[in-house]
């Protein structure tokens, strides 16, 4: 068994906000786990063409171990998502991303 | 007004979550655990079961309030009745917003599935007083008598009570809506005959593929109460028929 992650997950989601709002590709995959860099979704591919001024998390749910955060991207375009994290081999990472 | 609302329709504040329900038991899925929460395998058990029954009771408010307004062709004394168990859930759901953090939980924690208020649409109004009162408030009776004896176990009679209070105004909703299912289809058995299918699809869907049994509370996901049942007036056929139901279903 890996030991849990040391960073508080809500730091982690706001880590991967911050890579989305900075237009931070690098940031951005590096936040996901494996799974979701071998199959980037449509999404990523549409976020980082987006620009945005600022994100505001509006909820933090958890579902078993995982967690998942409610984040409201504001631009051009206002986007809300729903990042899901969870612990994988002792770090936060971002194991799925979806529009509301 | 607007009748038949859609669930993406309910007014929720912003750090609710709506997740479906199939989403919710595939992300558990994954993480090994079953669909819905076991005192055995969720540490957060109480959490994850005061969080559920609380949504639970906001929608069924909400249903019960659409009921209200959606059938204008119904004796008056069953609108009547239906404002009466809107006033019911919205005590319901005080109590369980306050037994949540008395759990040092709070709303939003977890995702709301919104799979009552999928149950609380039905077109016609004996199907939804059968689909409502007779199926979900009669999982609401087992839910609630299994949490009793969990809060025994506990030692917790803060919860005990609380839930017990609850749990008879359950009962009355059950008998109220085997009441009103009759009343509306007295004279038409095919209409009395479908509104009875709606609820043992309703029945069927909260087996939840095998995790409501007739066993333990602290060891099933879901214990079904002969006693609270009874005191429902569901009889010992029905009761015997939801058993049955419920162990053939498929497990997950």
């Amino acid at each position: 068994m890996t030991a849990p992650p040391t960073l508080p997950v809500e730091q982690a989601a706001e880590a991967h906000a911050q890579h989305i709002v900075s237009g931070d590709s690098a940031g951005m995959q590096q936040d996901c786990s494996a799974q979701v860099r071998q199959e980037p979704s449509d999404l990523y591919a549409q976020l980082r063409a987006a620009t945005f001024a600022r994100y505001a998390v509006l909820g933090h749910a958890r579902i078993g171990f995982h967690h998942i955060f409610k984040i409201r991207y504001f631009g051009a375009t206002t986007v809300t998502l729903h990042h899901r994290l969870g612990a994988v081999e002792g770090q936060w990472r971002v194991l799925e991303s979806e529009r509301v | 007004m607007q009748k038949f609302l859609q669930k993406d329709q309910l007014a929720r504040e912003e750090h609710i979550m709506y997740i479906p329900g199939a989403k919710i038991f595939e992300i558990r899925a994954e993480q090994g655990l079953p669909q819905i929460a076991l005192p055995t395998t969720d540490a957060d058990f109480l959490q994850n079961r005061m969080h559920g029954i609380c949504v639970g009771e906001i929608e069924a408010m909400e249903g019960a309030g659409r009921t209200v307004c959606d059938f204008e062709d119904v004796p008056w004394e069953f609108t009547l009745d239906m404002a009466r168990q809107v006033w019911d859930e919205s005590r319901h759901t005080e109590i369980y917003e306050r037994l949540l953090r008395h759990v040092q939980s709070t709303l939003g924690e977890y995702p709301e599935s919104r799979i009552l208020w999928d149950c609380a649409c039905a077109e016609d109004p004996a199907a939804r007083v059968a689909g409502v009162n007779r199926g979900l408030e009669g999982l609401a009776c087992d839910v609630f008598a299994q949490l009793i004896q969990l809060a025994q176990k506990l030692g917790d009679p803060i919860i005990e009570r609380a839930v017990d209070f609850v749990l008879a105004d359950e009962i009355t909703h059950v008998r109220m809506g085997s009441t009103w299912m009759r009343k509306l289809t007295e004279d038409d058995p095919a209409r009395r005959q479908m509104a009875l299918d709606f609820q043992h699809h309703i029945d069927e869907l909260f087996n939840f593929g095998g995790a409501r049994q007739d066993g333990p509370a602290d060891q099933v996901s879901i214990s079904i109460s002969r006693e609270a049942r009874k005191m429902a007036g569901f009889t010992d056929e029905e009761i015997d028929r939801l058993v049955k139901a419920a162990s053939a279903s498929v497990a997950y």
